[in-house]
């Protein structure tokens, strides 16, 4: 299974450097190759030149993105993972503050008490 | 003589059965570290966590406005040419999405780590005990508490308090740095792709320029714009040299971005790992995020250079 990852991977890579190079070539020879098509064709020739090279630098931001979409998995357990550790916080945050709610609640019993005392004239 | 036996006993009670093991609780809780350097530490590395999660968004944000660096260049090469061909260019939208949401994720997970440091739950908590006490106190039923219990009880429910609150630090440093470990992961995974993107936005356009026949540029608006002794015919290259080095920046900025994060991340889980310690050292966390701090900071946005390209 590894071992299958690993080849689609490098078969990748090469598709990928292909079309880098592919790429690069048009790049340094572009005004070159677009005045010999207008030579050739003329403006149509151009557009269709220039269409062709769009679909070639996609190809390759493609590739790439085909190897970012492999990652993405990855960043939905992150995700989940850290959410799940703000939830853990939250829980031990409300724990930390129950101590003196309790402790609050108690004091509101003994004055309760107190008042009762009070009344009932035990004191 | 009722009233006297039994105030005996109270006190006899609270001398050997409660000052006892309270005293021995104070002291393990003095022999530990001071929950509060813990605390300040951990807020502090809270607040690093929350910078360092700001500068990979800006990252993503700087990433994601390469499509536009890169429709821009392109358009401009066409119509160089005299072509007035719309350049296609690829959204990576879909793929910034994930990343965005995760270190948003982590951001909220930071700031409930900070909630938990920064909170003063020893100060509220003996705020409550003395208040308690001194409602015990105020019934006239019941004899009062000898003073050392009523001075002890509220210092002791803050100091133990405070040690839950540095064990709960402790306990969460450990999961964070395990958090930022596989984050660090993803983002150098992550790094070698995006800076290929970049780097074929950018070649695309620069090594293009040279080529770009001298005719297609005003030779006096370059001039202008230039302002060097060179002679005319020197202007043009160097023009066309400068708008290379100027669509350089924002790859280099995005590079340092990652540089940046990746740091601000080693830096992070040295200070989580000192965290986790029972006694950490005040000094290590504070040089270690200062200096996290001060880098995910320098992480700014890349600013438009839309009006540096004009040809």
């Amino acid at each position: 299974m590894a071992a299958a990852k690993q080849q689609q991977t490098s078969a990748l890579d090469q598709l990928k450097q292909s079309l880098s190079d592919a790429i690069d070539a048009f790049t340094s020879n572009r005004f070159k190759i677009l005045q010999q098509a207008m030579n050739d064709g003329g403006q149509a020739d151009v557009d269709k030149v220039l269409s062709e090279y769009d679909t070639l630098r996609d190809g390759y931001f493609q590739l790439i993105k085909t190897q970012l979409d492999e990652n993405n998995a990855q960043y939905d357990v992150l995700t989940k993972q850290a959410k799940a550790e703000t939830k853990s916080l939250q829980s031990d945050i409300e724990n930390l503050s129950a101590v003196t709610t309790v402790i609050d609640d108690l004091t509101t019993v003994v004055n309760l008490v107190g008042r009762i005392i009070m009344v009932l004239g035990v004191a | 003589m009722t009233t006297m036996s039994y105030r005996h006993r109270v006190q006899s009670f609270c001398r050997w059965r409660t000052l006892a093991p309270l005293l021995a609780l104070l002291f393990l809780c003095q022999a530990c570290s001071s929950p509060a350097t813990t605390q300040q530490a951990a807020a502090k590395a809270a607040l690093a966590g929350q910078q360092l999660c700001d500068a990979a968004l800006t990252t993503y944000k700087d990433l994601a406005s390469f499509q536009q660096i890169d429709q821009d260049q392109q358009d401009q090469l066409n119509a160089l040419s005299g072509s007035s061909h719309v350049a296609k260019t690829t959204s990576f939208a879909a793929e910034l999405l994930p990343r965005i949401a995760a270190y948003q994720s982590l951001k909220e997970t930071y700031a409930t780590f900070g909630n938990l440091a920064s909170t003063d739950f020893s100060g509220q908590s003996q705020k409550a005990a003395s208040g308690l006490l001194d409602s015990v106190n105020a019934l006239k039923a019941i004899p009062k508490l000898p003073d050392t219990v009523t001075k002890l009880i509220p210092d002791l429910t803050a100091q133990v308090v405070g040690q839950i609150q540095a064990g709960d630090v402790r306990k969460h440093s450990q999961v964070l740095a395990q958090l930022e470990k596989a984050y660090q992961a993803a983002w150098e995974a992550d790094r070698v792709l995006w800076m290929q993107y970049v780097n074929k936005v950018y070649s695309s356009y620069a090594d293009a320029l040279p080529n770009v026949p001298d005719d297609a540029f005003d030779a006096k608006a370059v001039a202008d714009q230039l302002k060097t002794p060179f002679a005319q015919k020197a202007q043009i290259p160097l023009f066309k040299q400068k708008l290379a080095l100027d669509a350089r920046q924002p790859v280099d900025h995005v590079e340092q971005d990652f540089d940046a994060v990746s740091k601000a991340f080693d830096l992070l889980q040295i200070a989580h790992a000192e965290l986790q310690k029972k006694a950490p050292a005040p000094d290590v966390i504070g040089y270690t995020l200062d200096t996290a701090l001060a880098i995910a900071k320098d992480v700014q946005p890349i600013k438009k250079q839309n009006d540096k390209k004009g040809a």
